[in-house]
């Protein structure tokens, strides 16, 4: 099992507004990973296929992804899709970070196989409180021992 | 002797062949089968000659002429009478009975009683002679038809040859009853004197001759009931091949007969010349296909194949070619036979215009269904893409709100180095102004984000589905003011909540509706009286009908068209909200068939009512 601190998250976002409150609200949730920030889905997904194309010469490098749902070019959805059809990919972790609570996209998510879904608050208390549980998750989910408590402040 | 209302000349000796008596027969057979018909349609049973009297099943007339023939031939006289005593036919009439007997009233009632009571009870076809009550001898036989005496006949009044009469009995009847003694007995001197082989020849001639009378009558009433039996028969079959041929002719749609082999045209109607543009003798002697009126003659193999299967094909849907164009036409048909030759009787209706309205409708629906759906896509992606920007806008007036904390405690050093004046500005600026603007910023994309989730309801209104259940109203109104807890308790409002029923309806709906209408009923109560709520309801067929009372503040009459408005809001501008809840109900209300209306009077109250189709718990 990779440290929790050789996680590199993945933050795919087209609004860098939303991108940076969601970077500084993961900072203050304790968050010291590598935190990368992806305007649309094309471009993630040809990080993952150079990832792919590099092998193993990081083999502990593990990945986490914060997908949003509407992008241009390449969407949350067909992000999703290549990353669990694709055998190299297929166990990333994927949280739906989006401004939609629509359940039939909540559904579609699901079956398409994303680990949690986020509906973004537009209270900004609420928003960062559900980024900081989020970081919260991202430590459960990949530190089953020696768990970093993320920091109580904010 | 007969006894005669009129007197009956001698007539002169007539041809019997043809002239009157010919004529009077065939015109006596005419005047009988009318009389028949007219008993005939009473419809007695079979044998039975009902009502019937000699005079009906005779021709007294025809018979009279036929006989005076007779007696100019051979001076036999005879009478023929109903057993009512009325005369029928009578010829040879003697002198002493039309002069004398027949003319004092006392003689007169001797004749009477002696043609009913003496020659009543004689067997059928046997005869009996008699003395009538005034001494001259008399022969009578009956008249029976079906077993029933209609009358008899007679011959008389004669004298036997070998006999002489008894003067002196006459000579005394001639003083009782005043006749006049030499004429009277010159008039008996004239009666017919027979011998009584000769009335016995008479006799057995008139014997069979009442038999035969009596069995042609029979005869002729049995064959004129047949014949009216088989007229009425026939008249009903007329009458509905009359209604056919009318039907046939007159009906708008297109009937005709094909041969069942090749669809060859035997018959057509007008509505097939409309329709098919067609005139009867261009169709006729043409098959169908030659004609070619199926658009797909795949379609008359169908229909035919149909038919001999099942012997009748219905409401058989295709397109057709005519004169005027390709119309749709829905066909039934079934399988007569004419002359022992199977054809098609086919009955088609031109549904061009009604298949045209229902692809038109059709396609409007379609449309609809797509424009809602695009309304509901629009709101959808709107909602979502207005939302973003306010995520950063309120993310960054915290984030804004935060650095000015910092700021303003890293700047406090700075401030107090400052004139009396700049601080003040500084610390307007840091302390008033900014929190101000953040304060708003915040206060309006609160606003804006509570439109946006109205109208994100508004849009997914469209895809509830609908759950019906058991709902008791009662605990659903309970529940509903036990959630709007704080705001009725702070309103003071007195709510009654009078016996509801018990539905099956979507509960989620209901609930929603409710709650919004006693919301605005909460809301709107008038500061200046104690508020009072009411629900009322009730189930009439298989409606709901609920009402919501209030002694609010009303609504003003150009408020009205508002009420019901997205985005609207009348009234108060104190009371917090979108204009987004009565929008909503309504269009639950609609979605579900039901109806909502208000009722409002300001300064006094409103009454909101809705009504929703459900099924009685």
């Amino acid at each position: 099992m990779p440290d929790m601190d050789l996680v590199t998250i993945l933050v795919v976002e087209d609004d860098p507004g939303h991108a940076r409150l969601i970077e500084m609200n993961l900072r203050r949730a304790g968050i010291s990973n590598e935190i990368l920030w992806f305007e649309n889905g094309q471009k993630v997904v040809d990080f993952l296929i150079e990832q792919e194309r590099k092998g193993g010469s990081e083999p502990s490098k593990s990945l986490l992804l914060l997908l949003d749902l509407k992008m241009p070019v390449l969407d949350g959805y067909q992000v999703l899709e290549r990353i669990r059809s694709h055998e190299h990919t297929r166990h990333l972790p994927v949280a739906i970070l989006t401004t939609t609570d629509d359940e039939r996209e909540v559904t579609r998510c699901y079956e398409l196989g994303c680990n949690v879904y986020i509906t973004k608050p537009v209270d900004y208390e609420k928003f960062a409180e559900a980024v900081r549980r989020l970081g919260l998750l991202f430590c459960v989910m990949k530190t089953p021992e020696g768990v970093k408590r993320p920091g109580a402040h904010e | 002797m007969p006894d005669m209302n009129q007197p009956h000349p001698d007539p002169p000796l007539r041809q019997a062949s043809d002239g009157p008596t010919g004529q009077a027969l065939r015109e006596a057979d005419a005047t009988v089968l009318k009389k028949l018909d007219a008993i005939m349609e009473s419809s007695e049973p079979e044998g039975d000659i009902g009502t019937l009297t000699l005079a009906d099943i005779i021709d007294p007339d025809a018979l009279q002429a036929m006989m005076d023939d007779f007696y100019a031939v051979t001076h036999i006289g005879i009478g023929i009478l109903d057993v009512q005593g009325n005369t029928l036919v009578a010829t040879g009439w003697q002198d002493v009975c039309t002069k004398f007997h027949r003319v004092h009233p006392e003689t007169l009632k001797n004749c009477q009683e002696s043609d009913c009571s003496l020659a009543d009870g004689v067997a059928k076809g046997t005869f009996k002679a008699y003395r009538c009550k005034n001494n001259l001898w008399d022969v009578v036989t009956p008249i029976v038809l079906g077993g029933r005496h209609l009358g008899n006949v007679f011959f008389g009044q004669y004298f036997y040859e070998d006999e002489v009469p008894d003067y002196d009995l006459f000579r005394s009847q001639a003083r009782r009853y005043g006749f006049d003694e030499t004429e009277y007995l010159a008039a008996l001197d004239r009666v017919h004197r027979c011998s009584r082989e000769k009335v016995d020849a008479i006799m057995a001639f008139y014997a069979k001759f009442a038999e035969m009378i009596s069995s042609l009558s029979y005869s002729k009433i049995k064959l004129s009931r047949a014949l009216s039996q088989s007229d009425e028969a026939f008249r009903q079959l007329h009458a509905s091949e009359d209604l056919f041929r009318k039907a046939f002719l007159a009906s708008p749609d297109s009937i005709a007969i094909t041969r069942l082999t090749d669809g060859m045209f035997v018959s057509v109607n007008q509505g097939f010349e409309q329709i098919t543009g067609y005139t009867r003798e261009q169709a006729l002697g043409k098959t169908s296909l030659e004609i070619n009126v199926w658009k797909d003659p795949e379609d008359r193999r169908k229909v035919v194949e149909e038919l001999l299967a099942k012997g009748e094909v219905r409401d058989y849907g295709a397109p057709f070619l005519t004169r005027h164009g390709e119309i749709y036409g829905l066909m039934s048909a079934t399988i007569i036979e004419l002359s022992g030759v199977p054809h098609i009787l086919n009955i088609t209706r031109d549904i061009t215009s009604r298949k045209q309205a229902e692809e038109a409708l059709q396609r409007t629906a379609e449309a609809l269904s797509q424009s809602n759906e695009e309304v509901r896509q629009f709101a959808y992606v709107v909602s979502h893409d207005l939302r973003a920007p306010l995520v950063n806008f309120r993310g960054y007036a915290s984030e804004l709100r935060r650095s000015l904390a910092d700021l303003d405690r890293f700047m406090q050093p700075a401030i107090k180095q400052l004139t009396d004046d700049e601080r003040a500005g500084a610390d307007r600026i840091l302390r008033q102004d900014i929190p101000e603007a953040l304060g708003f910023i915040d206060s309006s994309v609160i606003r804006m984000d509570n439109l946006i989730n109205a109208l994100l309801r508004l849009s997914r209104l469209g895809r509830h589905e609908a759950i019906l259940e058991r709902v008791d109203l009662g605990s659903l109104v309970s529940e509903v003011l036990a959630s709007l807890g704080r705001q009725v308790e702070a309103s003071g409002a007195m709510v009654t909540i009078l016996p509801l029923p018990e539905v099956i309806a979507d509960r989620t709906s209901l609930e929603q509706i409710l709650s919004n209408i006693l919301t605005n009923a909460v809301l709107y109560l008038d500061p200046a009286r104690p508020g009072r709520i009411e629900v009322s309801g009730e189930l009439t067929g298989t409606e709901l009908f609920v009402k919501v009372r209030d002694n609010g503040r009303g609504i003003a009459p150009g408020e009205r068209e508002k009420v019901f408005a997205p985005f609207r809001r009348i009234g108060a501008p104190e009371v917090p909200g979108e204009g987004m809840g009565l929008a909503y109900v309504q269009a639950l209300v609609r979605r579900q068939g039901g109806r909502i209306w208000f009722d409002s009077e300001p300064g006094v109250g409103t009454t909101f009512s809705f009504a929703l189709p459900v099924t009685r718990s």
